[in-house]
């Protein structure tokens, strides 16, 4: 940088343009050329040119220039066009029905998968409980049939009736009543002596089912 | 221009009124072609095309009125125009002379061009000869209708900058026609 006491002379010239500027072109011009307004009579000769050229590009339409109009109307027709009534609601009816189509499909599967596992007894223990007294899947790990079914010894008898993947408290209510402590399986007599949660579900079959087989099949679901 | 009636125009055409969209396409398509064969002049009517499929697909949510309704029609066309260039530069097409004269499409004769348009056509030829953003400039504020500060959004540039790209272009162009010596 140099300092203040250079002359001007000596200061650099800086050309903005290498053609003179067009005469006339003022921003009142340039604006009425762009704003397609109506020249002065006594305008130069360049600025006339100008405006035919902006005449031009104002002109009427050609026929080439209309050329898409069946395939614009067309996509109208398909997208927007017959629209008034009941085709409206078609278009939108996907929209509000899928969310409602997703949450049965995924609550479909849920339940299905939940009774699947419940039958394959796959379920966590209280999930199995809840399958269990939901849809009648088998109950859950080996203690639990014990617990409601006292007076079934723990042997094979009653892994056979639950291993078959039935209520055997509901097939030998009479068991719930008779229960003995002493036929337990191990859990506590205040338990043991209790009567079963299905007792009071076979009144009539209370009292004579000492001589039941134990080994009996289940009934439910039959 | 639709002018005062082009509320009723448009809220007839989002009802699936086929002749008020025709109405809305006649009005705005050869404005909308000649812009487009300036700054995309070997795709024009496929861009133009292209648009409109774009604008019906959203018509019904539009709101606005005529000038933005032509500020959204250009700046969908601008878009696409965006789109293709970068299309075109991801895919290089086939130069025309080595495909065999047997498979190249056979368009209609140019006579068939009406002959009083032939000045339309050459003032696009004079615009396309400016530097791109003049000649965008001056297209929608001539062409498309749309005030300065509409093109200055549209664009992404500021008004003032606008304003002087308009100017000189305007400049530039009369330049060029004196330089020519070009009547129309």
């Amino acid at each position: 940088m140099t300092g203040r006491g250079v002359s001007d002379s000596d200061m650099p010239d800086f050309a903005r343009s290498s053609s003179p500027p067009a005469p006339g072109f003022h921003d009142e011009t340039c604006s009425a050329l762009l704003a397609g307004t109506a020249l002065p009579a006594d305008a130069p000769a360049p600025l006339q040119h100008v405006a035919n050229v902006m005449a031009a590009l104002r002109a009427g339409s050609a026929a080439d220039e209309l050329a898409g109009q069946a395939r614009a109307l067309a996509e109208f027709r398909r997208r927007v066009g017959g629209s008034r009534g009941p085709h409206r609601f078609r278009i939108r009816r996907p929209a509000v029905l899928s969310p409602i189509v997703t949450a049965v499909a995924v609550a479909v599967v849920c339940l299905g998968g939940f009774a699947i596992a419940g039958y394959a007894r796959a379920l966590p223990p209280s999930a199995q409980r809840l399958a269990h007294e939901t849809i009648r899947a088998p109950s859950g790990g080996d203690g639990a049939p014990a617990a409601r079914h006292p007076s079934t010894p723990a042997g094979s008898g009653s892994s056979r009736q639950t291993g078959s993947g039935r209520c055997a408290a509901r097939s030998h209510p009479a068991k719930h009543s008779d229960a003995r402590p002493s036929q337990t399986s191990g859990r506590g007599d205040k338990l043991a002596a209790r009567p079963g949660p299905c007792a009071g579900a076979h009144p009539a079959r209370g009292r004579n089912s000492a001589s039941d087989h134990p080994d009996s099949e289940p009934e439910h679901g039959r | 221009v639709i002018g005062s009636g082009f509320a009723d125009v448009l809220a007839a055409a989002q009802q699936g009124d086929d002749s008020a969209f025709t109405q809305l396409w006649q009005d705005a398509n050869v404005a909308l072609v000649r812009y487009l064969r300036v700054i995309a002049p070997d795709a024009a009517e496929d861009i133009a095309s292209d648009t409109w499929v774009q604008v019906v697909r959203r018509l019904r949510r539009f709101r606005g009125d005529e000038a933005a309704w032509r500020a959204w029609l250009f700046t969908t066309a601008r878009r696409r125009t965006i789109d293709q260039a970068r299309r075109r530069s991801r895919r290089p097409e086939t130069p025309i002379d080595d495909v065999p004269a047997s498979d190249l499409p056979v368009s209609a004769d140019s006579s068939d061009i009406a002959l009083e348009h032939l000045s339309t056509r050459a003032a696009l030829a004079l615009l396309k000869q400016l530097p791109p953003v003049q000649a965008e400039v001056i297209l929608l504020r001539v062409v498309a209708g749309l005030d300065t500060g509409t093109v200055a959004r549209l664009v992404g540039r500021s008004p003032g900058a606008v304003r002087v790209a308009a100017h000189r272009g305007l400049r530039q162009l009369a330049q060029n026609v004196t330089k020519a010596g070009v009547t129309l």
